[in-house]
């Protein structure tokens, strides 16, 4: 008996060790997925009671407006005998005069040694960074309704809204990714884009103007779970020179930490993020007037949020706040006003729900209220002043 | 804090280099795993779309869907591919005598584990159909014991069978689970 239980350990303690790392191999797939969203938004604007409206024209802007954002992606890919991953990603986005790509990339995985995305798309601060957690719509709102270009023909007004959008968000650069596999809960992030354009290398790629040169990002980031309670930690910094060309401008730079609680359902955690940009995107001027000027402080934001899921509804709110320095832009307004945006602060709160009608087909609702203190270019009326209470409710169906 | 092309490129081959012996070092380790994509910002608007029409990869538009439908009848097999490869997995470490793929039928030669010299395994596996199921695979093993300088059979006990089968199972759902989550 002794002898038969010896063995019978001995064949499969053999059997456990012996199991090699072999991968299911998958003939190479073209998959199309994608997504329809339509939301209709409220707005009340301080700034839409003058006389001279957001467009500059001396009537009141429409109160309500109805919108729909789509995405069709086009992924192509299998996967090796050896468990190398490999795809090639074309993201799409239809506007009302033709398709433009979104993101466009390829990427190699391995089950072991990492993942490496080649082309268009977020870099490795972005992917891996930790956010708070934001009711659905939190960008949509910010970036769509909450504060609209103020005065067209103004390329630094316009760049006041999307305060609260997450590090180097929409920067979809040419670069080169490469994201470590986890281990003891950590995972590390590395990306560096030469010039900052997006479908670079056509012609003297080292000349291009209005764009950040030799851009890098980091990240480092953290999940773990004790005792049911999940935990995730995140840093990530971004890096670059200024445009070629662009004088009297810090060279940009932005740093996030974030750090998320869950536990049964629940969601709570914040993050903090900071450095030499200014406008929309930490750490990312999209606009070369963006560039923070030397002399002004560096630019600061903080989101705290909390969130519940209970299948199939979702609730979630979040507050934040976001200071610049725009002590430079003591400049004329269209109404000849000057004012001096030095120490200029926003603050937001936002608290939405969802609700999953079907797979693939979700409906959303989301209050946004933002207020904003000593901001530059509003008529002298405002004295820096503006109040901003929106409304969102849409729907969104994904395939 | 300028810095030029050349030193940003210094930069960028250190902290590659880095990063990717970071990797490899991560990668000796038992339990180092990729990430999937899922667990990136790939793209935050994406990321807050709940559940998909189509399954969580979209429309199949060229290529085998069949090969996730029917749980991974692979190219070239007859029987289920995960529960196929499974079976070699963790039959591997004995010396193979036959496999035949379209049959599903794996035979090995004798084996003898190292701590227990005087006795010998043999094993026979089936893989039943083409559906990744836990009743799919069938291990029967053989075994015997030296008496006087001669190997003779003895009766296997049931439990080791079945124990066998469920670490292919195990192994066929790890499979699965890595091919879902790419």
């Amino acid at each position: 008996m002794r002898k038969l239980l010896l063995g019978t350990t001995a064949v499969i303690g053999a059997a456990l060790l012996a199991a090699p790392a072999v991968q299911a191999q998958e003939a190479p797939t073209v998959r199309i997925s994608g997504w329809v969203q339509f939301d209709f938004a409220y707005i009340d604007d301080r700034l839409d009671r003058q006389a001279i409206g957001i467009d500059g024209n001396t009537r009141r802007q429409q109160q309500y407006d109805m919108r729909t954002d789509s995405r069709i992606t086009v992924r192509g890919g299998g996967k090796t005998a050896t468990g190398l991953a490999y795809s090639a990603t074309i993201v799409l986005e239809p506007t009302t005069a033709n398709v433009t790509s979104d993101q466009v990339y390829i990427t190699l995985a391995s089950p072991t040694l990492g993942t490496v995305h080649l082309g268009d798309l977020r870099g490795a601060a972005t992917l891996m960074q930790v956010r708070a957690p934001l009711p659905f719509g939190f960008n949509t709102a910010t970036t769509f309704y909450a504060l609209r270009a103020d005065f067209p023909g103004n390329a630094a007004s316009s760049q006041l809204r999307d305060m609260f959008r997450g590090i180097s968000h929409a920067n979809d650069s040419t670069k080169f990714t490469y994201l470590s596999p986890q281990f003891a809960g950590f995972d590390l992030g590395f990306s560096f884009s030469p010039t900052g354009a997006e479908r670079s290398y056509s012609g003297p790629a080292r000349s291009v103007a209005g764009f950040n040169r030799n851009q890098i990002q980091l990240a480092l980031r953290y999940r773990g779970n004790f005792g049911g309670v999940g935990v995730a930690a995140g840093f990530g910094m971004v890096h670059a020179s200024r445009p070629t060309g662009a004088t009297g401008v810090r060279n940009p730079d932005g740093y996030t930490f974030g750090l998320n609680v869950s536990y049964a359902g629940f969601r709570l955690g914040g993050e903090y993020s900071f450095g030499n940009y200014r406008g929309r995107d930490v750490g990312r001027p999209a606009n070369a007037v963006m560039h923070l000027p030397r002399g002004n402080n560096q630019s600061q934001q903080w989101i705290i949020g909390a969130g519940y899921s209970f299948a199939p509804f979702g609730v979630g709110i979040a507050y934040g706040q976001s200071y610049q320095d725009f002590r430079d832009q003591g400049v004329a307004n269209n109404q000849g006003v000057v004012r001096n945006g030095r120490n200029f602060r926003m603050e937001t709160l936002q608290v939405g729900g969802t609700y999953a009608i079907a797979p693939g087909l979700s409906a959303f609702a989301l209050y946004h209220y933002s207020t904003t203190r000593n901001q530059p270019f509003l008529p002298a009326a405002l004295n820096g002043r503006r109040n901003i209470n929106s409304f969102i409710v849409g729907t969104r169906l994904s395939f | 804090m300028d810095f030029g092309g050349k030193q940003a490129m210094r930069r960028f081959v250190t902290l590659g280099g880095a990063l990717a012996i970071t990797g490899m070092l991560a990668a000796c380790g038992q339990q180092v795993r990729t990430p999937g994509a899922d667990e990136y910002n790939l793209n935050p608007e994406q990321n807050e779309v709940r559940g998909r029409l189509f399954g969580t990869d979209g429309l199949v538009l060229f290529g085998s869907r069949s090969q996730r439908d029917d749980g991974g009848a692979g190219p070239g097999l007859g029987v289920n591919a995960f529960l196929w490869r499974a079976t070699l997995d963790t039959l591997g470490f004995m010396p193979l005598v036959s496999a035949d793929p379209f049959g599903g039928v794996i035979i090995t030669d004798w084996f003898t584990p190292a701590d227990a010299p005087g006795e010998r395994f043999k094993a026979n596996a089936y893989v039943l159909g083409r559906q990744l199921r836990s009743d799919g695979v069938r291990v029967q093993l053989f075994r015997q014991v030296q008496q006087g300088g001669q190997w003779v059979d003895v009766p296997t006990a049931q439990r080791l069978n079945t124990e066998m089968e469920d670490r292919v199972l195990a192994r066929a759902r790890e499979l699965r689970v890595q091919s879902a989550g790419r």
